[in-house]
């Protein structure tokens, strides 16, 4: 398990993760999504020991990450911009790793080779960006670590690849062998890949939920109403944000689906239907919550 | 926690190693090929040389020593100075290309996140460098020592060999490089740990290398421009010039190998040669604690809070404030150069903080981001003018309590100046060094000049009641310490007469004049010429050691009589120039010529005895003829002669010269000639005898010529 308990990571006075505590299931895939500068770069970089925390602490399996050999032995970190030496090809490379990662396994890796559309006798400087990110994956996913760290993991691949590398992370971790925490926007593609979700704001971890605590813990009801009520009435508890178009009120909240229709009734509604809310749903209304207005952005 | 043991830290140093190594093969293979064709393929190139034009054993010992250069006398011309660059330009590119991943963010993600320390990955860096460069090094100099030793022995059948350069030498010559390669490597090392960015390290590389010599010199500069008196502390100048591995490289090859052994040089390089391998382990050191506490974050960040960027900044700015003050400001005119001075190294430090603010943070805003560096910048170098302007603390008006002066030593030679002394194992030296003077009167006198400069020393006084003096003024105390003075001064005529006193003092003869240092059984030959121009030889049988001796003591003695008016004004009738000639290292060298009087009693009884007597070379003879020729400059008057040269290219000797051959009148003139080379007061006209191939100078005032004889020279003056 990553423990990560107060962690501060500033630079200068700007605090890119505040006072963060989390940790990380073993045999799990964990997404992590934010805001554009919400810290999470920052925290990946820092869980595998690139930067050292201001404050708090990181800890692999009990162990504190940073400039620990055997802590770091068992994390992989693949940024969203991976460097390989320019004048090596992918074979090379997977020689240097296997240098300093000795459980690095070669015949995963040859197999993985198969998997994946990419010449590894091609220098890598020859690469476009979405094979940048298989050979990434490739050369991570054969150092067999315990835990893979994925910087916008889907980032450039084409469509038949994506399938092929959320087929080898679902892979890895259902053998055990692996624990993957992603940083991505593509909500569409965390939401059927993870089996829990962070959403970081400014440093901080808004809230941190499993894909089925999502439909636990989340609902958007849609009530008709021959006569809407005034927005504040339908302010209930738990209910995160209230939009009215004509005589239909739209509801999320942060509770089961339930629990609000049981209030809308006394409203006399013309019918009241509870809808499971997507992650990108959740991840806006979460973010509408904290006073992040999209439509500031959008429009 | 892990199923699988990672990898000792001996396995990742040399997967590291390996690593590093593969990565700057090509570069490696680059530097063997070039070494070996600049260094040992132009030593065997210039050896084949001498090897094929000495077959015949015409090449002296000298002129082949003479062909290489350096300490140990394995370097050929260029190739010693192209051999150098190509290590350092290397070195500089292998340490900067191995560490380029600290300031890359891309790569810094890649290289920190690996399992592997990070003085793990910088020891087995390091490593990696310092075999690819010492590698070359060491297959170079073996090189030369197979060359060396396979040439010697065809040379020495023919009576010569390639110096000094054993097999001792040119290995002691390698581990030397070997330890300046290394301390400029962790030099490069440091400063990529320390900076942001790739061209920051270069700056830094650069910079930390030379930091100590550039500091000394510029300090030197300032202090010399504004300390009267200042003079350079040699031994500590020579160690500070040495304080750079970069400066350490290219002075052992540079000089030719006699310049080391006998100079201070030798040892300060020996003693820094020490000091850089220390300085090699340390300055690694610093990079590998200071690595590993490095953020990060830091790669292509512009923030420049580092230690390094503020000591960089502070004297790089100092420097190049210091310098670009006294350019302008000597353009400025001399009355205002001390204070111009102080004000322009402020605006400059003020400038310049900003230029090198923009070149480090690649941003051109006037944004202040370091306070304090701002203000080191715009006061260091002005702060420092000011304490050397106000007398460096109390170094200008030093002078040692007489009671602990051993003795006081002065560059003044009087009318000996223009003996070279000579040494009987390295020729003659006209670089005197000061006349050592340990009698009281002699030290009183030269502590009264001392004060008089120091009295006079901010007063404008180059004006016809002053002499220029050009001089150091040196004295050894009881305690062992030396305190040294150079003066370019002005002081009031009636003390330079005081000054001249020293030309009595046996102290200064002795240690100045050949009859007194010299050995008798070097002297070759013995020649005479009168003061009428005749030149006379010494018979064959005469040249014996103890006539020599006998003339020597006879000079000797007579020197010692002579008292400044003898030398100034009274020194008699001028009867001949006796030279001595010295043979040392098979090269003959010639004294100046001692003038002999009819006072040098003791001289003429000693040449009488030799068979050479002058009583009747008083009076010039029938056919003798003198010209005198005019000083260009007189009673604010110019010479014709010197219109003319300047005005049409040419000189024209009527225009100069008076011929005289009326034998009253030369022995008229010749009386009132000058006939030393003493300190003169005035114009003065040079009289020249010529008589057969024999000359004779003598100098008058054209005060002191006949009416008739002025009259013609004065028809040369125009104005």
């Amino acid at each position: 398990m990553i423990q990560v308990s107060n962690l501060v990571k500033k630079f200068d006075d700007y605090n890119a993760v505040n006072n963060m505590s989390l940790y990380f299931d073993d045999n799990s895939i964990t997404g992590l999504v934010g805001t554009n500068g919400s810290g999470k770069s920052t925290l990946l970089r820092s869980l595998v020991g690139v930067y050292k925390p201001d404050s708090g602490s990181i800890k692999v399996d009990g162990e504190e990450v940073f400039e620990n050999m055997d802590a770091k032995l068992e994390i992989f970190y693949v940024s969203d911009d991976m460097y390989f030496p320019s004048t090596l090809n992918l074979e090379q490379v997977g020689k240097f790793y296997k240098s300093v990662y000795p459980k690095f396994d070669e015949e995963k890796f040859k197999s993985l080779l198969t998997k994946f559309p990419i010449d590894s006798k091609k220098r890598t400087s020859t690469y476009s960006k979405g094979m940048f990110r298989q050979a990434a994956l490739i050369i991570a996913v054969s150092c067999c670590p315990k835990y893979l760290l994925l910087d916008e993991a889907f980032d450039g691949l084409d469509p038949v690849v994506r399938v092929a590398v959320r087929k080898v992370i679902a892979e890895e971790v259902s053998l055990g062998n692996m624990s993957v925490i992603i940083a991505s926007h593509n909500l569409r593609e965390l939401e059927d890949l993870c089996d829990t979700v962070c959403i970081m704001h400014h440093g901080e971890l808004i809230v941190k939920i499993t894909s089925q605590e999502i439909g636990d813990h989340f609902c958007k009801i849609q009530a008709a109403f021959n006569v809407v009520p005034e927005k504040e009435r339908l302010m209930f508890n738990n209910v995160m944000t209230v939009d009215i178009q004509g005589k239909i009120a739209t509801i999320a909240a942060k509770c089961k689906g339930e629990e609000i229709i049981e209030k809308l009734n006394d409203l006399n509604p013309v019918f009241t239907e509870s809808m499971p809310m997507s992650l990108e749903e959740v991840f806006i209304y979460e973010m509408e919550a904290i006073g992040y207005d999209y439509n500031k952005i959008i429009f | 926690m892990t199923t699988i043991k990672s990898y000792s830290n001996g396995q990742l140093f040399l997967s590291t190693y390996k690593n590093t190594l593969y990565k700057i093969k090509w570069a490696a293979l680059m530097y063997l090929i070039f070494s070996f064709i600049i260094y040992p393929g132009m030593y065997m190139s210039s050896v084949k040389r001498i090897l094929i034009y000495n077959e015949n054993g015409v090449l002296t010992k000298d002129y082949i020593e003479n062909m290489f250069c350096g300490q140990g006398n394995v370097y050929t011309q260029p190739s010693n100075i192209l051999y150098m660059l190509l290590i350092i330009v290397v070195a500089m590119l292998l340490g900067i290309i191995v560490n380029n991943y600290m300031h890359n963010k891309k790569q810094i993600d890649v290289y920190h996140a690996l399992p592997v320390k990070r003085e793990i990955m910088m020891s087995a860096n390091y490593a990696a460098v310092a075999t690819v460069m010492i590698v070359p090094v060491i297959i170079c100099y073996l090189s030369v020592v197979g060359i060396n030793g396979f040439s010697n022995i065809y040379l020495m059948k023919t009576g010569c060999e390639l110096g000094i350069s054993t097999t001792g030498v040119i290995l002691l010559e390698m581990v030397r490089m070997i330890i300046y390669i290394l301390s400029f490597l962790s030099i490069i090392f440091l400063s990529c740990v320390c900076a942001n960015t790739t061209f920051d390290a270069v700056i830094f590389s650069v910079s930390l290398s030379e930091i100590v010599p550039l500091t000394i010199m510029l300090s030197n500069l300032i202090l010399t421009t504004f300390v009267k008196g200042y003079t350079l502390n040699q031994n500590f100048f020579g160690k500070g010039v040495l304080s750079s591995p970069i400066n350490m490289i290219f002075v052992s090859v540079v000089g030719k190998s006699n310049d080391y052994i006998s100079s201070d040089l030798f040892k300060n390089i020996n003693i820094m040669t020490y000091v850089w391998a220390v300085l090699a382990i340390v300055f690694f050191a610093a990079a590998l604690i200071i690595y590993k506490k490095r953020k990060s974050e830091i790669a292509q960040s512009s923030d420049i809070s580092g230690f390094v960027y503020k000591l960089v900044m502070t004297v790089g700015v100092f420097g190049i404030a210091s310098v670009s003050a006294i350019i302008t400001s000597s353009m400025s005119g001399k009355q205002y150069t001390s204070i111009m001075t102080i004000i322009f190294a402020g605006i400059y430090g003020f400038l310049y903080y900003f230029i090198l603010q923009g070149i480090f943070t690649r941003s051109m805003k006037l944004k202040i981001t370091n306070h304090v560096v701002l203000i080191l910048c715009i006061l260091a170098a002005p702060l420092f003018m000011v304490l050397a302007r106000t007398g460096w603390f109390g170094y200008e008006s030093y002078i040692p309590n007489p009671e602990k002066i051993k003795s006081a030593n002065i560059d003044y030679y009087g009318v000996y100046r223009n003996e070279g002394v000579i040494n009987s194992e390295t020729g003659v030296s006209l670089n005197h060094k000061p006349i050592k003077y340990t009698s009281e009167n002699e030290k009183e006198i030269i502590i009264t000049i001392h004060k008089t400069i120091l009295e006079n020393l901010h007063v404008r006084n180059d004006d016809e009641n002053s002499k220029y003096l050009n001089c150091t003024i040196e004295y050894e105390l009881k305690n062992g310490k030396t305190v040294t003075r150079n003066y370019f001064e002005y002081i009031p005529k009636d003390m330079y007469k005081k000054l001249m006193l020293l030309n009595e003092s046996p102290e200064l003869k002795k240690q100045k004049c050949n009859v007194f240092i010299a050995p008798v059984e070097q002297i070759e030959d013995v020649q005479i010429t009168t003061g009428y121009g005749e030149n006379i030889e010494l018979l064959e049988k005469y040249k014996t050691k103890e006539n020599y001796e006998m003339l020597i003591q006879a000079i000797k003695n007579d020197m010692l009589a002579e008292t400044l008016n003898d030398l100034t004004e009274h020194r008699g009738a001028y009867i001949c120039h006796i030279y001595l000639d010295y043979e040392i290292k098979d090269f003959i060298y010639s004294s100046p010529g001692y003038i002999i009087t009819d006072k040098y009693v003791n001289t003429l009884a000693a040449l009488k005895e030799m068979g050479i007597d002058l009583s009747d070379k008083k009076e010039p003879p029938q056919d003798c003829k003198i010209d005198i020729q005019a000083p260009g400059y007189f009673e604010n008057r110019f010479i014709q002669s010197n219109i003319d040269y300047y005005s049409e290219g040419a000189y024209n000797e009527d225009n100069s010269f008076c011929t005289v051959t009326d034998p009253e009148l030369i022995k008229e003139i010749l009386e009132n000639a000058i006939i030393a080379d003493a300190d003169f007061n005035g114009p003065l006209c040079y009289i020249t005898i010529k008589k057969g191939y024999g000359t004779a100078n003598y100098f008058i005032y054209p005060d002191n010529l006949p009416k008739e004889v002025k009259d013609q020279l004065n028809s040369h003056y125009v104005g």
